[in-house]
């Protein structure tokens, strides 16, 4: 089986509203908890673009629509609006995994859902 | 349908080693395979992995060797996993002429493609090979259809070296011309030469010096790949580039051409005036034997490594720099990197900047935003380049190409040259513990659908 087909499914297993384009170039989380408090929504979509070279090209950046703010009303860090995706506003987090090693099994090492963990981690520690 | 199967040398060794280890009782394995479609409906099969099979998966009675329903239930298990195809291979030792299918073996294939085709996904297919003392047979059966296809060749991947052709078309060079050239390859190697579809992608500084060189070596058959037109800061190193080509705006691929022709008029040259990223430039490709790199950036790198992989290519890439801060240089060089499939990769030998690849396959707007945050670079400032080391570092590669292609030596895998202390040193590289490309993308060929995933959107 295709391998980015593979790392989905562990994405499907671990959230449920999921949107993947046909050819596998890219994937909505529906709801993506936010932490409590912290923006002005508790949940948003989230949009990955996989490259045509991942795995072997690391993951980077991760998109919600747009209009996201900080509890304090403040633009977040490392966030930039401006991109047009299917018919839709969407802001860009500037996210890169530091190290980024796969392994053969795709259940091993780094994968997509290690990437969205990741992300969930920045949203929820990092600066708002 | 016609087929034809290719296999790396590192295959074929140990292919042989198993095949021939008795020359009294019969050997089995089992190739797990991809494949090419290409034009006039030809399949070419993939070498992906070999299983060499011994007893206890083997039953050798009379009639010969047979393997236990579990051998066969293992078989399509290790295909399906790796979402290949499978071609058994087995010996009749004793055929010294041209070997053939045992009447055993036509009723034992009846019964397995059943089997294959009831376990194996839709696409897939089934292939049977025999080996006897200095000749190969084999069939293919495909869901398609019930009749099977002779598979007429085996070959070396990117050699021109055949294992065994049924109608090997001879391939004839002017001795003459070639006499002092021969002293080094020997003929066989000099015909190899002359038999090779070589590729090239990128026909710029060190490209176009790629095409000529080979032309004058002997090669007789080209793609040529590039979207680019001639522009006058091309003139200090595009080999063949006049100023009636820049007031023109030749393609480079059309400059390329017609100086390989002036050299070689009887030269096959097929140019492609498209970026690598279209299905065209992916067509040509797969129609070449072995592929020569010449471009200026990572993602196209990434791509032709995994399409190397995939489809068997030998691949030969490189690259030239020079970095000046104030008028004056403090870097400057070159690297020549060989890719044998199968025995590790641009990945394997840290030779592509995977994050800045990403970058540049990054949909526009994405790749926008990376130009912005300073991760990539967005203007065309024409970075410095001189002919002398764009010769060096092509004169480096296309030696490495008649090691790969005529055995004369063997590769040099990797070459760094330093313009500034004028030192070349080789560099080991190995296949890399974690590598999916030489692990998971060798010999799957169509099956990666690579095409879809670089062309799409573009």
């Amino acid at each position: 089986m295709d391998r980015r087909r593979q790392e989905l499914q562990l994405l499907e297993q671990q959230f449920v509203k999921l949107s993947i384009a046909d050819d596998l170039s890219w994937f909505i989380i529906e709801a993506f908890p936010l932490p409590p408090g912290r923006y002005n929504r508790d949940t948003t979509r989230l949009l990955h673009f996989i490259g045509p070279g991942y795995p072997q090209t690391p993951p980077d950046n991760f998109l919600v629509p747009s209009g996201l703010r900080t509890a304090s009303n403040v633009i977040p860090a490392s966030y930039q609006e401006g991109q047009n995706h299917f018919g839709q506003q969407w802001g860009v987090f500037s996210w890169h995994a530091k190290v980024w090693a796969p392994a053969l099994d795709h259940q091993q090492g780094d994968n997509l859902l290690t990437f969205i963990m990741s992300a969930n981690k920045r949203l929820w520690e990092g600066e708002p | 349908m016609t087929a034809s199967f290719v296999l790396t040398d590192q295959q074929w060794s140990e292919l042989q080693c198993h095949l021939r280890s008795s020359m009294t009782s019969e050997r089995f394995a089992v190739l797990l395979a991809g494949c090419c479609h290409e034009r006039n409906n030809h399949v070419t099969l993939l070498c992906h992995k070999i299983l060499l099979y011994n007893d206890p998966a083997l039953v050798d009675d009379a009639f010969g060797i047979q393997v236990t329903p579990t051998g066969i239930v293992e078989m399509m298990n290790s295909a399906i996993k790796a979402g290949t195809g499978l071609i058994e291979i087995h010996t009749h030792p004793g055929a010294k002429g041209k070997v053939s299918f045992s009447a055993v073996d036509s009723a034992g294939h009846n019964e397995i493609t059943k089997f294959a085709f009831s376990c194996l996904p839709e696409d897939s297919f089934y292939g049977s090979l025999v080996a006897g003392q200095r000749s190969l047979s084999g069939l293919l059966w495909t869901s398609a259809s019930s009749v099977p296809v002779v598979i007429s060749a085996f070959r070396i991947a990117g050699t021109g070296k055949s294992i065994y052709e049924s109608a090997k078309k001879p391939v004839h060079f002017d001795e003459n011309r070639y006499t002092r050239q021969v002293h080094l390859l020997g003929k066989e190697g000099q015909e190899r030469i002359g038999s090779v579809r070589v590729g090239i992608v990128g026909l710029g500084g060190t490209g176009s010096i790629v095409a000529r060189t080979l032309a004058y070596e002997g090669v007789r058959s080209f793609v040529l790949i590039d979207h680019d037109r001639i522009a006058v800061s091309n003139l200090n190193r595009l080999d063949g580039g006049t100023r009636w080509d820049v007031r023109f705006r030749r393609r480079k691929v059309r400059i390329a051409r017609r100086e390989i022709l002036r050299i070689a008029p009887d030269a096959d040259v097929q140019i492609v005036p498209k970026s690598l990223f279209t299905m065209q430039a992916f067509r040509a490709m797969a129609d070449a034997d072995i592929l020569f790199g010449c471009t200026d950036n990572d993602a196209t790198r990434l791509c032709m490594n995994e399409f190397s992989a995939a489809y068997l290519k030998p691949y030969i890439d490189m690259g030239s720099g020079i970095i000046a801060e104030s008028g004056r240089v403090t870097e400057a060089g070159g690297r020549v990197t060989v890719v044998l499939p199968g025995q590790g990769c641009m990945l394997c030998a840290n030779a592509v900047n995977t994050r800045m690849a990403g970058h540049e396959l990054a949909p526009p707007e994405l790749r926008e935003v990376a130009v912005k945050r300073g991760y990539v670079s967005g203007s065309d400032i024409p970075a410095p380049s001189v002919m002398s080391l764009n010769q060096t570092m092509a004169s480096i590669a296309v030696t490495e190409f008649k090691a790969v292609v005529t055995g004369f030596r063997a590769p040099v895998r990797n070459v760094l040259y330093d313009l500034l202390s004028g030192t070349v040193t080789p560099v080991r590289y190995d296949v890399g513990p974690n590598c999916l490309v030489c692990h998971s993308s060798l010999g799957k060929g169509d099956l990666m659908k690579l095409q879809t995933r670089y062309c799409n959107n573009r």
